[in-house]
């Protein structure tokens, strides 16, 4: 099991990418997969973020829209759109996300961390002319 | 320090799984041999399985190097013992079952307690002591049954063996709980320095090692180049209270010169000279080392080596294929009769034999010189060891049944662990979902070629696959009377200490369940149960008294009630006052509304609460108000829901409601929108179209639809669900009648598609905190073409806690 802090603590391997124009980043061992914009099944009284539920390998996976989960305004979905599935304690989670971008080696001392403990945002890492990438904390975003 | 053996790490999970489950074959077949009006009336194939079962567990304790838990099985076993051969002259039946109830209880607290390095190994002395005290009594003797001659075994020095080879006798401190366990590990050390040739007692594995051990000390007879590392490793030996070298003069010394410089105790058995045998024919004896486990293996190997240059007569044991052939060589050693004109060359090929210790030749004359000698050697081991010889050399052919008989049982079941059969039934859904895209797929549509073959062959394909599903999905399902059976045993130590007679009924107990359910029931069951005998159930004299002329029953149910199994705990006894529950409740401070609206069913899940007990004193089992809580905590954990009614003078009912994990239920699944949506068949009543002037809607904006002379709820799925559809109107859809316990309601639907069978997935837990339990939805399941349902939840839909005022629609 992946655990965040341990990417925070030694630094690792990011997988970024974008939803609203802004750059995010999962720890590379807790993503499971990148899938292609599924078919979703929608989950009655769910609220917006929820997308529904897709059949990823036969299982029922809930998906969400990232954009909708960080509070960012609701976007369109294009061929570049896609699914990261993530794991948290051996279940798994699909976020839609609008393109994935890089696969990034950081070190500890890149990341600045997030004074908030409870927060989806867990570091930062700010680079000189590169874009700044916020390292999502898995659990906290696939709980609702 | 860890309570096993660190090599033994790796074990422990097995030895946890198989001794657990061995301690719950137990309980069953005691309960079994309990029926039983006297202990000489047990059934033999249940005296032979429990002294098994004790065996294995002796066995495999000590493996563990858990010496106390191995000692009492061990003392179980003697008992069993005498029992088996029925060597007792009193018995006390009650006496004895609730001995042995009583250690296999304290066996099974010693393995919850095993991983737990915090909680130090359990002394069973007292227990064992207790055993000991019974099986005394039951052979009519007062004080201990066996007393071993502390007298050097006989055959220690061997006459043909080399000049080099040295004994060492090694006592045991007395608190060493098994010796035999302590000399074979140090063996397998001494092996690095040394050759150990024999050991007195020989076999470590024989029950009476230990004593031997204990009394007359053990011999080990070695051949090294390195004495003095030999010497540091036996002083090093855990234990080991002094060694000496043991020579021969010492032995003359001790058996006060009595003639015992002819040792050579072979103890030939009889067969091996017979009249008729021609005067050139050898006779070898070939006595294969300790630590060989199959020398008839061997044997057969010798032999036919042998083939090559004699020719061989006859051996003895004749048969290596039998069962006993093992333990008679292991005994006596293997007598091969053979014909052959080079003796060098057998004799070479004879002491080159694997795991070979000794090849000797035997004469005729030896064996008459013998002959008295041995008859009393065997006559003395057979007292001694009383058990163990009988069953070895006079009665072959019952060991072998016994071995016979354990290996068809191991083969009629086969433990997998439970992810494995997760990946399965996950393999299986993707295949079944992988034919569907095969078979169904849209490239073949626009072909003109005819594809008769590949239809007939799909169609075989369809078959198959969903035979393999439904196989699979058997796998996991359980009959519920495991969980049942266990809680025989919890009646019956309770009744034997209430005197309370109450009988436990099962109904339904072949319901099947998910495993996972079954061993979260374990648990709640047993508190339910007693809190039932308990509580619920009366006195034998206050039941004259109320004029209750019906035994008292403890009644466990199960059976599925829409997606749900409902598992009830029922008694007929006294039953609870709901104002002796409200005034508590109060005291306790548990009221979060006015008291006058409670009503009598929330009033009763009082008892549920933490900290809740009526009872004035706390019984030993129960009373303190823990367990009910806990029950109704871990029942939760999985989803499930804990209920309580009772009737003042009736009795009570508990009953555990959990949602089917992975069990099939059949569905009726209607659309809603673009949705689709299932709803349990068990809960519909009807199907129907309904007219505009059925539907009634009252000054309050609540809708109706009156069938059949009844006014039911009209509950829109649409709206109730929060899904856009175009039809509003009810006469333009569909309407089920749905009941769901007391709860009764019309659905309106846009429109039916099918009836089907589907597995419900609960959701995962990441969606918790959507709360859709309680919005009415069960879970969701992955039909065959890869599509999804919403199954829904009726009990939370209809009537449910939350149901109800949406239910205006």
């Amino acid at each position: 099991m992946a655990d965040i802090y341990e990417l925070l603590d030694n630094g690792g391997q990011l997988l970024t990418f974008t939803a609203g124009g802004e750059y995010y980043g999962f720890y590379i061992l807790s993503v499971a997969d990148i899938i292609e914009m599924p078919e979703f099944t929608v989950i009655p009284t769910a609220p917006s973020y929820v997308l529904g539920l897709m059949n990823h390998r036969g299982k029922a996976v809930p998906v969400m829209d990232l954009r909708l989960r960080l509070g960012l305004p609701q976007g369109d979905y294009d061929e570049r759109s896609c699914v990261i599935v993530i794991e948290v304690n051996t279940m798994q989670c699909g976020l839609a996300v609008d393109r994935v971008s890089d696969v990034e080696n950081v070190t500890a001392e890149m990341i600045a961390r997030s004074p908030v403990d409870a927060g989806l945002v867990k570091g930062f890492v700010i680079r000189e002319d590169k874009p700044r990438i916020s390292i999502l904390d898995p659990e906290t975003v696939a709980r609702t | 320090m860890p309570k096993f053996d660190e090599s033994m790490e790796s074990m422990v999970d097995t030895f946890l799984f198989e001794t657990g489950g061995l301690l719950e074959n137990l309980d069953e077949i005691l309960m079994r041999a309990e029926q039983a009006e006297e202990i000489s009336m047990i059934e033999e194939s249940d005296i032979a399985e429990i002294f098994r079962t004790m065996h294995t567990i002796k066995g495999s304790a000590a493996m563990m190097g858990l010496q106390n838990m191995s000692t009492l099985a061990h003392a179980m076993e003697d008992m069993f013992f005498i029992i088996r051969e029925k060597t007792y002259v009193r018995t006390d039946k009650a006496a004895l079952f609730d001995l042995l109830y009583k250690s296999s209880d304290a066996l099974k607290a010693e393995l919850d307690d095993l991983t737990d390095e915090d909680i130090p190994l359990t002394d069973f002395s007292d227990m064992i002591g207790q055993i000991h005290e019974l099986a005394a009594y039951f052979k009519g003797e007062g004080g201990s049954a066996e007393v071993q001659g502390s007298d050097i075994p006989s055959d220690i020095f061997d006459e043909n063996e080399p000049a080099d080879m040295l004994t060492y006798k090694l006592i045991y401190d007395e608190t060493c709980q098994m010796p035999s366990a302590r000399a074979i590990v140090l063996i397998r050390k001494l092996g690095a320095f040394a050759e150990v040739c024999r050991t007195f007692p020989a076999d470590m594995d024989d029950d009476n090692a230990d004593s031997q051990i204990k009394s007359g000390g053990l011999y080990i007879k070695l051949v090294t180049d390195d004495r003095n590392a030999v010497e540091k490793v036996l002083s090093a030996a855990l234990n080991v209270e002094n060694f000496e070298l043991f020579t021969k003069d010492k032995l003359k010394a001790m058996s006060g010169g009595a003639d015992s410089s002819k040792t050579s105790a072979l103890n030939i058995p009889e067969g091996v000279f017979l009249p008729d045998d021609s005067e050139d024919m050898l006779t070898y004896r070939v006595t294969y080392s300790e630590s060989c486990a199959m020398p008839s293996a061997r044997a057969i190997v010798l032999l036919r080596k042998l083939g090559a240059v004699s020719e061989v007569c006859r051996t003895v044991p004749p048969d290596m294929d039998g069962d006993d052939a093992d333990d008679a060589i292991k005994k006596h050693g293997l007598f091969i009769k053979l014909i052959t004109d080079d003796t060098a060359a057998v004799e070479k090929m004879l002491q080159s034999g694997i795991n070979v210790e000794s090849a000797v030749k035997v004469d005729k004359s030896d064996a008459e010189k013998e002959a008295p000698k041995a008859g009393t050697a065997e006559k003395a081991e057979a007292q001694k060891t009383e058990n163990k010889a009988e069953t070895q050399a006079e009665q072959p052919p019952k060991p072998a049944a016994k071995a016979q008989k354990k290996e068809h049982k191991e083969q009629s079941m086969l433990t997998v662990k439970l992810e494995k059969l997760d990946k399965l039934l996950d393999l299986v859904s993707e295949i079944v979902i992988a034919e569907s895209a095969v078979t169904s797929s849209p490239d073949l549509r626009g072909l003109d070629t005819k594809l008769d073959r590949f239809n007939k062959s799909s169609r075989e394909l369809k078959k198959l696959t969903d035979e393999l599903q439904d196989v699979v999905m058997s796998l996991r399902m359980v009959p519920v009377s495991t969980a049942f059976q266990k809680m025989n045993r919890v009646v019956r130590d309770m009744n034997n200490t209430l005197k309370k007679n109450a009988n436990l009924v099962f109904r339904g107990e072949d319901t099947e369940v998910d495993k996972s359910i079954i061993d979260m029931l374990g648990d709640p069951l047993m508190h339910i149960v007693r809190n039932a005998v308990d509580h619920g159930i009366e006195t034998p004299e206050e039941r004259a008294a109320s004029g209750k002329k019906n035994p008292p029953t403890v009644t466990l149910s199960a059976g599925y009630e829409s997606n749900e199994v409902v598992i009830s705990c029922k008694d007929n006894g006294a039953g609870m006052d709901a104002a002796k529950i409200m005034a508590k409740a109060k005291k306790n401070g548990l009221l979060t509304k006015p008291e006058s609206e409670y009503t009598e069913r929330e009033i009763f899940n009082f008892v549920v609460a933490a900290g809740f007990s009526t009872n004035e004193t706390v019984t030993q089992y129960s009373g303190r108000g823990v367990g009910m809580d806990v029950v109704k905590q871990n029942i939760e954990k999985v989803g499930g829901k804990l209920t309580v009614n009772s009737k003042l003078g009736k009795g009570s009912t508990f009953t555990i409601r959990i949602p089917l994990s992975l069990s099939i239920v059949d569905v009726l699944s209607v659309e809603i929108g673009s949705s689709s949506i299932s709803i349990p068949a068990l809960s519909v009543r009807e199907a129907f179209s309904c007219k505009a002037d059925n539907v009634i809607t009252d000054p309050d904006g609540n809708e109706f639809v009156y069938l059949r002379d009844k006014c039911l709820p009209l509950i829109r799925l649409g709206d109730k669900l929060q899904l856009e559809t175009d039809i509003t109107d009810p006469t333009e859809g569909i309407c089920i009648y749905c009941r769901e316990g007391a709860y009764e309601a019309v659905l309106l639907a846009d429109r039916i598609v099918c009836d089907q069978q589907v597995v419900v997935k609960p959701f995962s837990p990441l969606l918790d905190g959507l709360h859709l339990k309680e919005a009415g939805l069960a879970g969701c399941s992955i039909l065959g073409d890869g599509s999804m349902t919403i199954i829904l939840d009726m009990f939370s839909l209809l009537g449910g806690e939350t149901g109800e005022e949406a239910s205006n629609g």
